[in-house]
C-alpha cells in the first residue's frame, strides 16, 4: 500500500507540477505554430526534470533536509533572501495563471466569465489545503488527473504521421519565424522545469518521512512519473499540430484550444478538455501555493506540515492562504489567463539557474547526500542543465520583448 | 560584482536594440493573426454543423474571434500607418 | 568546528522536536589572549535582516514591537543549552513561551482561530 501511495506522489507531481496550465498553453501554441518541430524541446525538458526531481528526492531522503532547508544552510541567509524574492514574485504570477486555468475551464462549461470564477476557485483550493492533508492532495489529484489522458487519446485518433513526429523529436532550426520559435522553446522549458515542483517534491519526501530505503522508488517515480506527464504534454502538442497547424490557426485564447479535442472526440471533447484543464490547474494551484509556503517555512525555520491542523503551523498556513487569495485578485480583475500563463512561464525560465546551480554543490556534498553522491552522469546532467538554464534565463526576456 | 552587472547591462542593451520589429514584420504578423481567426471561425462552423458544440460555448468562441480580429486589425492599421 | 558551516543558518529544534527557527546569528565572546568563544546563538527576523541591511533591521524591529505580540521575536540561546549538533541543532529548551514563538502564537490566536475549520 505504501509503495502505491509513493508512486501516486510521483504521478501527482507530474500532473500538477509537469502538466499544468503552462505546459498545456505552450504545448498547444507550439503544436499550432510549428507542428511537430518543437517535440525535441519537450524531450529535453522532460530529461532535465527527471534528473532534478530525482535529485530533490535523493537529497531529502538521505539528508532529512528539504531542498530549501539545505539551500539556506549551505549557502547562507543572504543567498536565501536574494533568491526567494524573485521566486515569490514568479510563483505568485504562476499561481494566478493556474487559478485562471481552472476559472477558464469552468467558463467553457458554464458560459459564465472566468473572472467570476476566480474567487470560488480560490476558496475551493484553499479549503482543500486547510482541511486536507498531503496524502489527500497527492492521491486525489493524481487519480482525477488521469482525465488528461484525453489528450493522448485525441492525438492517437487524429492519426499522427509517425515519421514527422519522430523527426520533430530531434533538435531542428526554425523554418522562418525565428523569434517565436525560440520564445516558445524557452517558454516550454520554463513551463516544464518549474522550481516550485522541486521544492514541493522535496517537502513531500520529508513529510512522508523518506529515508535511504526510498532511493530506488524515488528514482522510479521520477522517471516514470515525469515521463507520464511528458506523454500527456506530448498529446497536447500533437493534437494542436494535427488540428490547428494545417489550418493555419494560431492559439491565442483557451477557448480555441478546446476545439482540438472536439475534432477527434466530438462533443465529449469539450468537456474532457475542460475537465483536464481544471484538474491539472487545480493540482498546480495547490502545489504552487504549498511550495511557496514550504519555502518560507523552511527558509525561516518555522513549523510546517499539512498533515495536522492549520493552527499548529500558523505562519505556514497563512502563507498559502495569502498567496491564493491575492493571486485570485489578478484573475478576478480580468487579466487574460493565456497571456499571463505564457508571461509567467518565461519569467520562470529566468529564475531557473538560481535553483539548479545549488544542486551542483549539494549533490556532491557528503554532509548532505552521504555515499549517495552524484556519479559522473548526474554531475554532467546537473552542470548541463545549469548551463542551459543560464542561457535561457538570459534570452527569455529579450525574446518576449521581441514579440514572442 | 560591478563588472558583472555592467556586462549584463551591455548584453541586455544589445539584445533589446534588436527588439523592435520592423513595421513590415508587425503587419505580416497581424495578417497571419487575421487569417488564424478566420480559420478558427471556419473550424467552429464545421463542428457546429455536426452538432458537436453547445450554443453557450459557440458564443464564447465567436466572442474570442471578434476580439481577436479587432486586435489584429488595430495592429495592422498601426503597423501600416507612417 | 566551522561556525558558518555547522552552526549558522542551521535548523534549531527544541527538547520536544518542535522547530524553533534557523540560527540567524551567532554571539561570540571575545577574550583577551584567547580565541573567541561562542557565547550564544540567536534566532529572529531582526537578527537575520541585520546581516543584510542594518537599517532595514532596525525598521523591522520597530514595526514588530509595535504590532501583534509587541516583540521583535529575537531569542538568544546560551551555548550551554545546545545539546547536539547534527542534522539539526538540538537545544535544551521548550519552544512554547519563547519570543521565537511569539508571532506564531499570536497569529494562531488572532487570525487562524477566527477562520472556520481550523480546529477540527
Amino acid at each position: 500500500m505504501r509503495r502505491y501511495l509513493e508512486v501516486a506522489l510521483g504521478i501527482f507531481t507530474s500532473i500538477g507540477g509537469f502538466l499544468e496550465v503552462g505546459a498545456i498553453a505552450t504545448a498547444a501554441q507550439a503544436g499550432a505554430g510549428f507542428g511537430f518541430r518543437l517535440g525535441w524541446v519537450l524531450v529535453l525538458g522532460t530529461v532535465c526534470v527527471i534528473f532534478l526531481v530525482e535529485m530533490s528526492g535523493r537529497l531529502s531522503a538521505v539528508s532529512k533536509h528539504t531542498l530549501q532547508d539545505a539551500m539556506r544552510e549551505r549557502f547562507g541567509a543572504g543567498f536565501f533572501l536574494v533568491t526567494t524574492i524573485p521566486g515569490l514574485i514568479v510563483d505568485w504570477l504562476v499561481l494566478a495563471a493556474e487559478i485562471g486555468g481552472v476559472a477558464l475551464a469552468l467558463q467553457l462549461v458554464t458560459g459564465i466569465g472566468y473572472q467570476w470564477w476566480a474567487f470560488p476557485v480560490a476558496i475551493g483550493s484553499w479549503l482543500f489545503l486547510w482541511k486536507g492533508n498531503l496524502r489527500l492532495v497527492e492521491d486525489g489529484v493524481a487519480l482525477l488527473g488521469l482525465v488528461a489522458l484525453a489528450f493522448v487519446v485525441a492525438a492517437v485518433r487524429l492519426h499522427p504521421p509517425v515519421h514527422a513526429v519522430v523527426a520533430g523529436l530531434l533538435p531542428s532550426l526554425p523554418p522562418a519565424e525565428g523569434t517565436t520559435y525560440w520564445f516558445l522553446a524557452v517558454s516550454i522549458l520554463g513551463a516544464l522545469i518549474s522550481p516550485y515542483l522541486f521544492f514541493f517534491y522535496s517537502s513531500g519526501a520529508i513529510e512522508g518521512q523518506w529515508d535511504e530505503n526510498h532511493i530506488g522508488s524515488n528514482r522510479f517515480t521520477a522517471i516514470v512519473g515525469m515521463s507520464f506527464g511528458a506523454v500527456l504534454a506530448f498529446g497536447v502538442m500533437l493534437a494542436a499540430a494535427l488540428v490547428f497547424h494545417p489550418r493555419g490557426i494560431q492559439v491565442e485564447r483557451y477557448e480555441q484550444v478546446a476545439l482540438m479535442l472536439v475534432e477527434p472526440l466530438g462533443r465529449p471533447g469539450l468537456y474532457l478538455f475542460a475537465a483536464a484543464l481544471a484538474v491539472t490547474c487545480f493540482g498546480a494551484t495547490l502545489e504552487v501555493a504549498l511550495g511557496r509556503a514550504y519555502v518560507f517555512a523552511q527558509g525561516f525555520g518555522w513549523n510546517y506540515t499539512l498533515n495536522s491542523l492549520p493552527k499548529n503551523s500558523a505562519r505556514f498556513s497563512l502563507v498559502y492562504t495569502a498567496m491564493i487569495g491575492s493571486a485570485a485578485v489578478l484573475i478576478a480583475l480580468g487579466v487574460d489567463p493565456l497571456a499571463l500563463t505564457v508571461f509567467s512561464m518565461a519569467l520562470t525560465a529566468v529564475t531557473l539557474p538560481l535553483v539548479t546551480i545549488p544542486f551542483i554543490v549539494l549533490m556532491n556534498d557528503p554532509a548532505y547526500v552521504g555515499e549517495y553522491r552524484n556519479g559522473w552522469i548526474g554531475n554532467a546532467a546537473v552542470v548541463g542543465i545549469s548551463l542551459l538554464a543560464s542561457l535561457i534565463a538570459l534570452v527569455a526576456i529579450p525574446l518576449q520583448l521581441m514579440g514572442g | 560584482m560591478r563588472a558583472i552587472t555592467l556586462a549584463f547591462a551591455l548584453v541586455g542593451a544589445v539584445l533589446l536594440a534588436g527588439c523592435t520589429r520592423s513595421p513590415e514584420a508587425r503587419a505580416e504578423d497581424a495578417r497571419m493573426k487575421l487569417a488564424s481567426w478566420q480559420a478558427t471561425r471556419r473550424l467552429l462552423d464545421e463542428q457546429r454543423a455536426r452538432g458537436d458544440l453547445p450554443e453557450q460555448y459557440v458564443r464564447q468562441v465567436m466572442r474570442a474571434v471578434e476580439e481577436g480580429r479587432a486586435q489584429a486589425l488595430a495592429n495592422l492599421r498601426a503597423a501600416s500607418a507612417p | 568546528m566551522n561556525l558558518t558551516r555547522d552552526i549558522l543558518d542551521q535548523q534549531v529544534v527544541d527538547r520536544t522536536g518542535q522547530r524553533l527557527g534557523k540560527v540567524d546569528g551567532v554571539i561570540l565572546e571575545l577574550r583577551d589572549g584567547e580565541p573567541p568563544r561562542v557565547a550564544a546563538i540567536e534566532i529572529g527576523p531582526v537578527t537575520l535582516t541585520r546581516r543584510i541591511h542594518p537599517r532595514l533591521a532596525e525598521w523591522l524591529g520597530g514595526w514588530l514591537r509595535r504590532h501583534g505580540p509587541r516583540t521583535d521575536g529575537t531569542l538568544r540561546i546560551p551555548w550551554s543549552k545546545v545539546r547536539a549538533i547534527g542534522v539539526d541543532l538540538r537545544v535544551d529548551l521548550v519552544a512554547d513561551g519563547t519570543p521565537a514563538r511569539a508571532w506564531e502564537d499570536w497569529l494562531r490566536e488572532h487570525v487562524i482561530r477566527r477562520i472556520p475549520g481550523s480546529r477540527q
